[in-house]
């Protein structure tokens, strides 16, 4: 069971992959850090349940959930607002290559582009290793429906990806 | 470059994907450690108003569900209770035209028969009664003056 004693554990254990994946979904970091701040005071007052085998599935689908929430609310008053921003974010580390530095910042950016939900699906597939069964029990999503987005994501950035890819070689 | 066909529907990642996957996330921020593990760490709370409804409602269950039992018995009254109608002091009733004069017309005989009376119960020993005032004669006319909402 995870207790209030092991938190410390639990984040040094995922909280790397759940600001990662955070991050990619919210699209932004200031949403980012709210939501695993907010993850780790849920996980203070409540604790993980006794049940629960794959701590890291567990954590992963709930800041999911959390970080829909976010984005719903976040387009809710952009729309109310009447505007767009498109920040920045350093989605993956940096390195001192400048082509592999282009490379993965395009990458950052091709993976905005992407629907939310093809967009998970992808993150969860490279980033986590998850199998499809996997990422459709934590996204509550048949596994074809979760196998077809990754397809289609995974396209869409091979596809946009292709000339900086080709470039660096 | 040939990028390799997609075979995402396999859970085998293919040269590209792996190229990917092998990108590593950046780190989440320092500081975000210690904001994140302060919630282990035991917080004044602040008292508002949900917080003190939940230690009134845990500290004195009985007293709220006499309170909860009361209201649900008023509304329940209110709800089943057929409606009375009041009479409204402020409604104005349009009287026909027959039942006004009607009216008027008893209310003449009721002051002629009561100054009749007033005549016979007077004294008759030595001194004969004072004249009638000229008010005091019964009118036999319908009044005038009778109030109605109505200007005629």
């Amino acid at each position: 069971m995870a207790g209030p004693d092991s938190i410390e554990t639990l984040y040094d254990a995922h909280a790397g992959a759940l600001f990662a994946y955070a991050l990619n979904l919210t699209r932004s970091e200031a949403d980012a850090r709210d939501l695993l701040q907010d993850q780790f005071h849920r996980l203070a007052r409540q604790p993980m349940p006794n049940e629960v085998r794959d701590a890291r599935g567990w954590l992963l689908r709930s800041i999911h959930h959390l970080a829909i929430d976010r984005i719903r609310r976040r387009e809710t008053r952009e729309r109310t607002a009447d505007r767009f921003s498109i920040e920045h974010i350093e989605l993956f580390a940096t390195h001192a290559d400048p082509d592999e530095a282009a490379f993965r910042l395009g990458l950052a950016e091709a993976l905005g582009d992407l629907p939310e939900d093809q967009r998970s699906v992808v993150h969860l597939k490279l980033w986590e290793g998850l199998t499809f069964e996997a990422i459709a029990r934590l996204l509550d999503i048949p596994p074809n429906t979760a196998a077809s987005r990754y397809r289609y994501g995974i396209d869409k950035l091979r596809a946009r990806l292709r000339p900086l890819y080709e470039e660096i070689r | 470059m040939n990028t390799p066909d997609s075979r995402s529907d396999s859970d085998i990642p293919d040269a590209w994907e792996t190229r990917l996957a092998r990108i590593p996330l950046a780190s989440p921020p320092p500081d975000l450690r210690r904001a994140c593990l302060r919630a282990q760490e035991p917080r004044p709370t602040a008292f508002d108003g949900l917080t003190f409804l939940r230690v009134l409602w845990l500290g004195h269950p009985w007293a709220i569900r006499g309170l909860a039992a009361a209201w649900t018995l008023i509304t329940a009254l209110h709800l089943t209770t057929p409606e009375i109608s009041v009479a409204n002091a402020d409604s104005h009733t349009v009287w026909a035209e027959e039942t006004l004069q009607l009216v008027a017309r008893q209310r003449a005989e009721l002051m002629a028969t009561a100054l009749d009376w007033d005549r016979e119960s007077a004294p008759v020993s030595g001194e004969s009664a004072p004249p009638a005032k000229a008010s005091d004669r019964p009118n036999t006319t319908p009044p005038t003056a009778f109030p109605t909402n109505r200007m005629s």
